[in-house]
């Protein structure tokens, strides 16, 4: 069944479409959640929070763009309230959340089936790098990132999730990734042996 | 390759602070040359583009973003909560207490602001300034005793008050 039609008999008090569509969407808005939370540990509570209101938002929806797109506005908005209201506790969960990425360089990491330990270790600790990095950037600069590097929602799709226009949508991450490489660079280990080009 | 500062123009150094870039394909034309041929002859930096490049490409696998088992009951517990008969009621009066709430921190504010204006009104209650000034000067001049010192320097002062009497 087609996301419109299931929101039409959700409007109608009907669970079990409600049900279908909580299941076809509940990862993915836990993802997104996840990162964009500056308390991962309340993903579960905001994710709630995310299908609540599109439970009782569902017979003011107006069908005029996708119902993904919607759900995810509803997602971006609700984890922006939270990290609002929760800022003054955000340094104790970026402290949190280096101790977790600490964890992962740690003896007890486990490497995948067939990947070099040295090599998987220090590509945990890349991509905990970069995940911290992105935590850190200007609240849009991050959501828009977050959006499509790490969800994979094309610009047009990103236009409509924020409500701002493509080009907006294009300088915006273009400053993103600038902001994330200056951030990025002093992380690395200086490899610079006095090579030239 | 286009050279951001002298003295700081090591290659490993511009490929540390392009990393996004490169792993996006996205080196300007002119440097990308001197790029290629950097990796190709420096171990330490290709092998770092390699690993940020792996990384970059997914750089959150979904391992640990899956709700737990009681994410659904717990949900529909609660819409069920707030479709109660009473759910309601209990939810208009919030809605009147959001509402109210504001309205009466400002009654009182402004309450407080005109009780302050009126009690001050009532301690200025005083004369006006000349009425209050010459009454008290006339009083004075009349209490003088004649022949004093001070009667001497006010009859030099006003030669008319002498000439009068």
């Amino acid at each position: 069944m087609e996301d419109g039609d299931l929101l039409r008999r959700i409007a109608a008090k009907d669970l079990g479409a409600f049900k279908t569509l909580v299941n076809r969407y509940q990862n993915r808005v836990f993802g997104l959640c996840s990162r964009l939370l500056c308390h991962p540990q309340n993903t579960e509570d905001v994710a709630q929070d995310v299908f609540f209101q599109v439970y009782r938002s569902s017979s003011t929806f107006r069908h005029d763009c996708c119902v993904s797109t919607w759900i995810y506005r509803i997602a971006v908005n609700r984890c922006r309230n939270f990290n609002r209201d929760n800022r003054k506790f955000g340094e104790v969960a970026k402290l949190r959340q280096d101790l977790e990425n600490e964890a992962w360089s740690g003896p007890g990491s486990e490497a995948p089936d067939g990947v070099d330990p040295a090599s998987a270790l220090t590509l945990y600790e890349t991509r905990a790098l970069i995940r911290k990095t992105v935590a850190s950037l200007p609240e849009k600069q991050k959501e828009m990132l977050i959006l499509n590097k790490f969800e994979g929602h094309s610009y047009q799709e990103i236009a409509e999730i924020m409500d701002v226009s493509v080009a907006s949508v294009e300088s915006c991450l273009h400053r993103a990734k600038l902001n994330l490489q200056k951030r990025l660079a002093p992380q690395f280990p200086d490899l610079c042996r006095g090579r030239k080009f | 390759m286009k050279k951001d500062k002298p003295g700081s123009d090591s290659a490993c150094s511009f490929i540390r602070s392009h990393l996004v870039a490169i792993a996006e394909k996205d080196v300007p034309g002119e440097a990308f040359p001197g790029v290629r041929d950097h990796l190709d002859s420096c171990p330490e930096c290709a092998s770092l583009v390699r690993q940020f490049s792996r990384a970059w490409e997914d750089p959150a696998p979904q391992e640990d973003t899956e709700p737990s088992a009681s994410f659904f009951p717990r949900l529909i517990e609660r819409i069920e909560a707030e479709e109660r008969p009473w759910a309601g009621r209990q939810g208009a009066l919030a809605l009147a207490w959001r509402v109210l709430k504001p309205a009466a921190v400002a009654a009182i504010f402004l309450g407080g602001i005109f009780a302050g204006n009126e009690l001050g009104k009532r301690d200025r209650a005083i004369l006006a300034p000349e009425a209050a000034f010459s009454g008290q000067v006339l009083e004075s001049f009349e209490n003088i005793p004649s022949g004093s010192v001070a009667d001497f320097y006010v009859s030099r002062q006003n030669p008319e008050k002498e000439g009068l009497e």
